[in-house]
């Protein structure tokens, strides 16, 4: 099956990243350690990884970097606790658990 | 083939470099590369803005897409104190709220803001003149969670809060004063506007609503819902209840809509989840910093519309 998303990693390093023309052109997703996601086999979306310097990721190795980035934050929230406090006033104070993320071929 | 003058009435301009100042339909003739172009003005869309310099959430903005406050907010913890100056292209800090807040409301112009309550049921209020933070008549009713909006930092309106709170105050250069209240109380809303047009939409009662309300200037009245219920999205808007845009928010979204004084649309959404970021802005030029996506981050966006671009007219 043809692949519809291909991965890089690339840092967000502000203004210019993603400008207005690419982002009319290109559907982007980011998701956590820096992973991006544009459409496969689109020459916009080659021009967007190679202007960035992204490191081009199968879509195995992107989610491991997520998951990975992902069980940190899951992790982190498990252990961001207050005395005496609920679960629902901890999900009130820091937001819901951070959820699973399975990227797409 | 037919004369463009023959079409039109007028003949085309050529130009060796493209034309300052372009205007959406303008055509003119590029004599370097011998192509016809005209600029095209496309559908809304994100790009990036600058970095901020601390990652944080729940915190509010104000001002415009190149003239930008972020106040305060946190990281769960710490509450921080910091407050960002926007430029367009990069954050700076400037000096620090007196109070450090989080889940606060503000309203005002990178020149002249205020910032009012708190968490947990701060009345605090101050006044910031472009250089430095005084601390002001508290709010008449303590809160957090509220929202609220304005275009100077002496017309200003506060609505809503936790826990399910309806009241609504405005603030006149010296005092705050009860007005109208929301219909549906509730916190963790999205305001725009001012003292006399102003929208609350979204926010949470005992769970994520869609309800919508428009404010006339003395009473709210409901309006149609926001077609995905949330809570602590960042909403920007123009100088009145006519006009909103909504960004993201909770349950964990990247959902866009649009208000057109009528009914909300769906627009392009972010490229991830953003919950809790700052805004300012209008439907047309925003600025959402911060915030989470889905973890805390220190990231920008930039939302424009239309996008203006120049296109190349294929004459073959």
């Amino acid at each position: 099956m043809a692949k519809t998303y291909q991965y890089c990693v690339a840092e967000n390093w502000g203004k210019g990243f993603i400008d207005h023309g690419e982002s009319t052109k290109i559907t982007f997703a980011s998701f956590p350690g820096d992973v991006w996601q544009v459409p496969a086999y689109n020459k916009h979306g080659n021009l967007w990884i190679a202007k960035v310097a992204g490191a081009v990721k199968t879509k195995d190795e992107a989610q491991t970097i997520v998951t990975a980035k992902v069980d940190a934050a899951q992790t982190a929230w498990d252990n961001n606790n207050v005395e005496g406090e609920s679960s629902d006033e901890k999900d009130i104070r820091l937001g819901p658990k951070p959820e699973d993320i399975t990227l797409q071929e | 083939m037919s004369e463009y003058k023959t079409i039109h009435g007028v003949k085309i301009r050529d130009y060796t470099t493209d034309p300052d100042n372009l205007l959406t339909g303008q055509v003119w003739f590029d004599k370097t590369n011998k192509v016809l172009q005209f600029q095209a003005a496309g559908a809304g869309a994100f790009s990036t803005g600058g970095n901020m310099n601390t990652a944080r959430r729940r915190m509010p903005g104000v001002g415009t897409q190149t003239a930008a406050l972020v106040i305060s907010g946190t990281a769960d913890p710490p509450v921080y104190a910091q407050v960002e100056s926007y430029n367009g292209s990069a954050f700076s800090e400037v000096a620090d709220v007196n109070t450090s807040r989080e889940e606060h409301a503000a309203g005002g112009t990178q020149a002249s803001a205020i910032v009012f309550g708190d968490k947990p049921n701060n009345a605090n209020t101050e006044l910031w003149n472009g250089s430095g933070w005084t601390e002001v008549n508290n709010l008449n009713n303590a809160r957090y969670e509220l929202t609220g909006d304005g275009d100077s930092s002496t017309a200003v309106i506060a609505f809503g809060g936790a826990p399910q709170k309806a009241v609504t105050e405005t603030w006149n250069g010296t005092s705050w004063t009860e007005v109208g209240d929301l219909n549906a109380g509730r916190g963790n809303l999205h305001g725009a506007g001012t003292v006399t047009s102003a929208l609350a939409s979204g926010g949470y009662t005992t769970a994520y609503v869609a309800v919508n309300e428009s404010y006339n200037g003395s009473t709210w009245t409901e309006v149609a819902d926001l077609n995905t219920a949330r809570g602590y999205a960042t909403q920007t808007a123009g100088s009145n209840n006519t006009s909103a845009l909504v960004v993201g928010g909770a349950p964990d979204t990247a959902n866009t809509e649009v208000w057109n004084g009528t009914s909300w649309t769906e627009l392009n959404n972010t490229p991830a989840v953003r919950v809790n970021a700052a805004g300012a802005g209008s439907t047309a030029s925003a600025l959402i910093a911060g915030g989470r996506n889905p973890n805390l981050t220190v990231t920008s966006l930039e939302w424009n519309d239309p996008v203006l671009s120049t296109k190349t007219v294929d004459i073959d």
